[in-house]
């Protein structure tokens, strides 16, 4: 009984450290944020969500509608490289989907600043093509906005994504294959089903990663409407307005827990369903 | 008519000749097995006729067609995985109706196939389960109706039954070759066991070092193998190998041989020879093999002993079994008839 007091503790302790870290970094400030969320000059109220509805309930359709938008662009663009990348051997393009792995936000923002200008790359080129006089920049639209978190969230899910195609045992390919199944029907009746979870994982990473991105919005999306993040920043740094910020946070946050119950609950049924 | 053609089949990797002029044809409704020791090229010989292996040079027919430079969903022949490769996100049904699907059958169509192909394999019950939910045996049943039921011109099994346990192997073994016939399918079965192709094949080919040595039925690869290789493959032997002195004659117990280049191996088949107490009197058939020893060990292996024996002025040690009980240092000879064992100066 002793013995058993005694190992407790010493298990106790051996996570403690961890605990701490959840604590402080995680689940403190959390807190403090939806406690923040509902203060307006020391009185616990509902203003601040009154606020975040009446003013920026745009804004909150336009980050998911983007976000989603962005998620499925992304996905198909994934499934294709690693759909393509699975059935062929090619260093080349093997080596370059990964290298935006390795740019920075920031100069990703303005290099497509500098790409997607009014009189930037992309429109000296088009001019040209189309032999038209002037054409609108996309560095300050939806489209550009887009566009760049494509670019940015791309390689990232294509890795996970190809990871699990190429983690998939041939014999399953080849087997459908043999039945008489073509590349692309291969992909969509065998290599997607089965590799669905980490696909599942790959969007819901997108989606997280797109709706909580601060730099590429500021420095490539239009003025309005505005991604949550950008609307918290101008709340803290222009208005000083914490309460706003953290509600708007709080909204962001939920938003992804809806997603994290849903993801959760399908790991479940394909744990149940398919690993027994 | 033959189904399947295959001719001049080359195919290396870097050094490695997995397939080095390999010619077979398989007979409508024939079962030929493909055996040989690990990494002969079985597997990519069949790899190469299922289309997943690119030939370096060599043609495959099917029914007379060239079917060479087809990518392998158009080639019809349907293989069988050693890990069955079962989709395990679809029910039993919706495997086997996967091929069907691919080719477009009407719902009733898939359904009637199915079921027939089910029913076939004795799994009719297990049809809405997922391959997680099914034993090892039920699984194979599974993927060899999901093979059968597209009703492909050739069969192709790789090693269909490593993966179970030796008495299940016995049985299914025969399994097999009953559907085989009763399906009337050309089908290529490869393994590694020589005795499971002795059991259930029409002919057998017998592959090494990617290459065809010999190509028969079990009778004649059994008892008239081609050369020392095939000779020690198939059956269970005893060797023994001799280096001639000089241009002497080579005597071998009572029979002489003409010395030739390099070295004689005596291929004795074990299961054939007996072994006598040295006293007693038996009459030989020409050309029969006598050899006189002493016992030097024994096995107990059941019905019957493992002897282990010294033959006078051989120096290897035969290894031969017996239903009779000797003991250590007893005496012996052992009679071997004429077509069973084999020379070969190598
Ligand atoms: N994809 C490959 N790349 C390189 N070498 C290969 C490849 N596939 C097969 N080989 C080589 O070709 C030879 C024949 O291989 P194969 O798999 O056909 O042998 P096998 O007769 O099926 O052997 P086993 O009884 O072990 O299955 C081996 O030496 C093997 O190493
Ligand atoms: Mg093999």
């Amino acid at each position: 009984m002793r013995l058993q007091t005694k190992e407790r503790f010493i298990g106790f302790l051996l996570v403690l450290p961890a605990f701490l870290v959840l604590i402080f970094l995680y689940v403190y400030p959390l807190i403090r944020a939806i406690w923040t969320s509902f203060l307006k000059d020391n009185h616990l109220t509902w203003a601040n969500y009154g606020k975040v509805f009446e003013i920026y309930s745009r804004d909150v359709l336009y980050s998911v509608v983007m976000t989603t938008g962005v998620v499925l662009v992304v996905l198909v663009l994934s499934i294709l490289l690693a759909s393509y990348l699975r059935f062929k051997e090619w260093r080349f393009l093997d080596l370059m989907y990964r290298l935006p792995l390795f740019i920075p936000f920031l100069i990703v923002g303005h290099a497509m600043r500098i790409f997607l200008a009014p009189h930037g790359t992309l429109n000296n080129l088009l001019t040209r093509i189309l032999r038209v006089e002037e054409l609108p920049g996309f560095s300050r639209s939806w489209i550009g906005l887009l566009w760049t978190f494509v670019w940015v969230m791309t390689p990232y899910a294509a890795l996970i994504v190809l990871g699990a195609f190429r983690a998939l045992d041939s014999s399953y390919i080849e087997a459908a294959r043999n039945l008489g199944a073509s590349k692309a029907k291969v992909v969509f009746t065998v290599i997607m089903p089965m590799c669905k979870p980490s696909i599942m994982v790959a969007a819901i990473l997108t989606f997280v990663r797109t709706i909580s991105s601060l730099t590429i919005p500021v420095m490539i999306g239009p003025n309005t409407p505005n991604m949550i993040t950008v609307d918290m920043m101008f709340r803290i740094n222009f208005f000083n307005d914490w309460g706003v910020a953290n509600a708007l946070g709080v909204v962001s946050y939920l938003i992804v827990v809806v997603l994290a119950v849903y993801y959760l609950r399908f790991m479940a049924t394909e744990r149940g369903g398919i690993k027994g | 008519m033959a189904v399947l053609q295959a001719q001049g089949l080359y195919k290396s990797y870097g050094q490695v000749k997995a397939l080095d002029d390999v010619n077979i044809e398989i007979e409508d409704s024939e079962l030929l097995a493909v055996i040989g020791p690990s990494g002969s090229g079985k597997t990519t010989l069949l790899r190469s006729i299922a289309g997943f292996v690119q030939l370096d040079s060599g043609k495959i027919f099917i029914k007379s067609k060239d079917i060479t430079d087809l990518p392998p969903e158009k080639r019809n022949v349907a293989m069988f995985f050693q890990n069955y490769a079962l989709w395990p996100h679809m029910t039993v049904f919706e495997n086997v109706a996967y091929g069907l699907k691919i080719r477009r059958y009407d719902k009733k169509a898939i359904r009637e196939k199915v079921e027939w192909a089910l029913d076939f394999l004795d799994i009719k019950s297990l049809a809405e389960r997922k391959p997680n939910q099914l034993s090892g045996g039920q699984q194979q049943r599974v993927a060899l109706a999901r093979a059968i039921v597209v009703q492909p011109d050739v069969l192709l099994l790789d090693e269909p039954l490593s993966n179970l346990d030796a008495k299940i192997r016995m049985r299914i073994r025969f399994e097999l070759k009953a559907l085989q016939k009763k399906l009337q399918i050309a089908t290529l079965y490869v393994t590694h066991d020589q005795e499971e192709a002795l059991s259930i094949a029409d002919r057998i080919a017998v592959m090494h070092n990617g290459k065809v040595l010999q190509i028969g039925t079990p009778q004649q690869v059994y008892k008239e193998p081609v050369n020392l290789f095939v000779a020690d493959f198939i059956g269970v032997n005893s060797i023994v190998r001799i280096k001639p002195l000089d241009k002497d004659i080579v005597k071998v117990g009572n029979l002489e041989f003409q010395p030739q280049q390099g070295v004689l191996h005596l291929v004795i088949r074990a299961e054939e020879a007996r072994v006598l107490p040295a006293k007693e009197h038996v009459t030989l058939k020409e050309g029969d093999l006598k050899l006189e020893g002493i016992i030097m060990g024994k096995l107990y292996l059941g019905s019957k002993h493992r002897y282990e024996i010294k033959i006078h002025g051989i120096e290897e040690i035969l290894f031969i079994n017996s239903e009779e009980a000797f003991k250590i240092n007893e005496q012996i000879q052992i009679i071997i008839p004429k077509d069973s064992f084999f020379v070969y100066w190598q």
